[in-house]
């Protein structure tokens, strides 16, 4: 088991094989300039690379090899041989590994001289360096230059194929990006995805990813219908100009910009920018794609490398982020839409059910916005409270299922009556029951008349064992029925109302609701009342 | 990004090695192949590399077998090592308590982020150095 050197190191490793038959080598290219300068402190090089006889040779050869001359060997002097062997390098056909080869015959002549001289080397001593290296003769000449040529073309495809090596893992690296960056969307890419939150992290993935000082999202809210707290402008980073001017940057360019390609520009003339920088000297942008026309625009900006011009696989990169936004921004809309009309269509179907008692107008519509109020002040996160909002508003439903003459008797109600009354929460909830994912509305529906000391209906359920959402509503709607005129008696004082609520805070209503249902603001809910009394009056009148 | 220091690459998969390596070495560090944990741990006896970024299902000797036999040896118990894990994989609470043990990223990752990560290791390790 060995460490796996690095290729560039095994050439290394030929040439010093080569040293200790005291050749040496380089590269000569047409495409390249000449270099044979001898390596620092190199006696070897110094001694065979320095003469004019050498230089003149590698000349003569690279002139040959540039017009496609075949070079075998040849006698640069008595003993120096010089051979050439090609790489093998299709496209670059005269690139050859070029070797000056010294024999035996070498230390006799009086070549070596004048080679000592040209390289300022002491002879003696150059001698008996050259005497302990294992020099060939001159008939070995032939089988070194095979040798060389066999070497020349196996370094030359190892070194193709590490090139090619590189750009695949140049390449895979840039995939793994990719796939990193689809990965870490499609993880967050749900309906239930605040829209907002999922910009946010594919503004904070982007950043991770790529050399950018800051990435801004900005959205068309006007095209789209999302959640209304949602923002139009998601920026992250760090940016020296101010986010006020990065959402008019985006402005700009979400009014420029068309198609769903990313673009890299030029921010010191490019028109469309009309003055407006701080993107650095390249941006890249790209169109967030809708249905009809364009829904947004990311852009990033103040690239930090040595190369400030956005890359064409950095842009890429942008792209497809842009195209998972758009996916998730039109599903989100589209989620919207649909979530919208299933309100309005309940909305629809509780305002007949109110209308059927006119004590009871606007009762459901009251009671989801106090149940909501009270879910916020008690910490629950958005989807809970728009959940309990809803359960506000059905609670009732199952009223539908209980005579008019009962729910309209003025005065009260006999047994029989009241056995019908008692059974609206279980009607509402064989109503619920068959339309998808209601199943965290129905224990509102079924356990609202429930009471904190067990003695409600129609389960008789206490304390804990009432479903949370029960609770809430059953404080939501007490608080409303206090709140507003009966057949049998007229509105309460909202303190009798309020003492009323902490009076029965553990024995009617879950204690640790009481605080926090006390606590919410009110003003709303009276406008509420009023304009719902109006309407009533307004039906009165038109019957 | 250039940085500085000797890294050891540890995975069985060739084409996360190559990706690794390359990014690595164009940030200007010196890398170091292993392709399972047994090999890694010798290597990292004779190379001591300043961080190792390890898979961890690994043949003969797992990313956190190796985490745990560098953190016994006082040569290496000092090298900060990342470890990179498949999606999903249950993370054993022990591996990710191991002392020498930085970051634990899951595939696929980026490898942007990674050299990031690496070389906050890197300049972290240069300052416990320094200040030693």
């Amino acid at each position: 088991m060995s460490p796996r050197p690095a290729i560039r190191v095994s050439v290394n490793a030929n040439d010093e094989v080569l040293r200790r038959q005291g050749i040496v080598r380089r590269i000569v290219d047409a495409e390249e300039s000449l270099d044979i300068r001898p390596g620092p402190g190199d006696w070897l090089e110094e001694l065979l690379l320095s003469c004019t006889p050498v230089r003149d040779a590698f000349s003569r050869t690279a002139e040959r090899l540039a017009r496609g001359e075949t070079v075998g060997p040849f006698a640069i002097l008595p003993g120096l041989w010089m051979i050439v062997a090609p790489t093998g390098d299709l496209r670059r056909s005269t690139r050859s590994s070029v070797a000056v080869v010294p024999t035996s015959a070498l230390l006799e002549g009086e070549h070596l001289n004048l080679m000592c001289q040209s390289a300022r080397l002491d002879r003696t001593v150059t001698t008996s360096l050259l005497a302990g290296l294992d020099l060939a003769g001159d008939s070995a000449i032939p089988r070194t230059s095979d040798l060389l040529r066999l070497l020349a073309g196996t370094e030359g495809e190892v070194a193709r194929r590490t090139t090619m090596l590189e750009e695949v893992g140049r390449q895979l690296g840039e995939t793994y990006e990719e796939v990193h960056l689809f990965h870490t969307m499609i993880g967050e890419t749900s309906v239930a995805t605040e829209p907002s939150r999922f910009l946010s992290m594919v503004v904070d993935e982007l950043l991770r990813i790529l050399p950018f000082s800051w990435i801004g999202v900005r959205i068309r809210l006007d095209r789209l219908s999302l959640p209304e707290r949602t923002s139009g402008f998601v920026l992250g980073g760090e940016h020296e100009d101010g986010r006020n001017a990065l959402r008019a940057l985006g402005d700009r360019l979400l009014a420029t910009v068309e198609g769903r390609d990313p673009i890299v520009l030029d921010t010191t003339d490019d028109t469309r920018l009309d003055g407006i920088v701080g993107g650095g000297p390249s941006m890249i942008v790209c169109p967030v794609a809708g249905d009809d026309g364009t829904i947004g625009v990311i852009y990033a900006g103040k690239k930090q490398a040595r190369d400030e011009t956005a890359s064409s696989i950095e842009a890429k990169l942008v792209g497809a982020a842009a195209e998972h936004v758009s996916v998730f921004l039109r599903n989100a809309s589209m989620y919207e839409d649909l979530d919208a009309t299933f309100l309005g269509t309940v909305q629809g179907m509780v305002s007949a059910i109110d209308a059927k008692d006119p004590y009871t107008c606007g009762h459901s519509q009251r009671v989801s916005w106090l149940a909501g109020r009270l879910a916020e002040a008690h910490g629950l996160d958005d989807n809970l409270v728009r959940r309990y909002e809803l359960a506000g508003l059905v609670h009732d439903v199952g009223k539908i299922g209980v005579p008019e003459s009962v729910l309209r008797k003025p005065g009260r109600l006999d047994d029989d009556e009241f056995a019908w009354i008692r059974k609206h929460p279980e009607i509402g909830a064989r109503i619920l029951r068959g339309i998808p994912r209601m199943d965290d509305i129905l224990p509102a529906v079924l356990y609202h008349h429930e009471r904190w000391d067990g003695r409600g209906y129609p389960a008789g359920l206490a304390g804990e064992e009432i479903p949370t959402i029960g609770r809430f509503v059953a404080v939501a709607d007490a608080f409303d029925a206090m709140s507003s005129d009966r057949t049998y008696r007229s509105a309460r004082s909202r303190a009798f109302v309020r003492d009323e609520i902490r009076r029965c805070a553990g024995t009617q209503f879950d204690p640790g609701l009481v605080d926090s249902f006390l606590s919410i603001d009110m003003t709303r809910f009276d406008q509420m009342v009023h304009e719902h009394r109006d309407l009533h009056a307004g039906t009165r009148e038109a019957a | 990004m250039t940085t500085h220091g000797r890294i050891l690459v540890a995975d069985d998969e060739t084409h996360i090695v190559q990706v690794l390596s390359l990014k690595f070495r164009n940030a200007g560090l010196e890398v170091f192949e292993a392709g399972d944990g047994e090999e890694a741990l010798e290597l990292a006896r004779r190379v001591r590399p300043d961080v190792v970024v390890t898979d961890l299902q690994m043949p003969f000797m797992t990313g956190a077998e190796l985490a745990v036999a560098m953190a016994r040896e006082p040569e290496l118990r000092d090298v900060p090592i990342m470890i990179l894990t498949a999606r999903g994989w249950c993370l054993d609470e022990s591996i990710a308590a191991s002392p020498n043990v930085r970051h634990v990223e899951s595939k696929p990752f980026s490898p942007r982020a990674v050299l990031t990560m690496v070389a906050q290791m890197l300049e972290e390790r240069q300052r416990a150095r320094d200040a030693a």
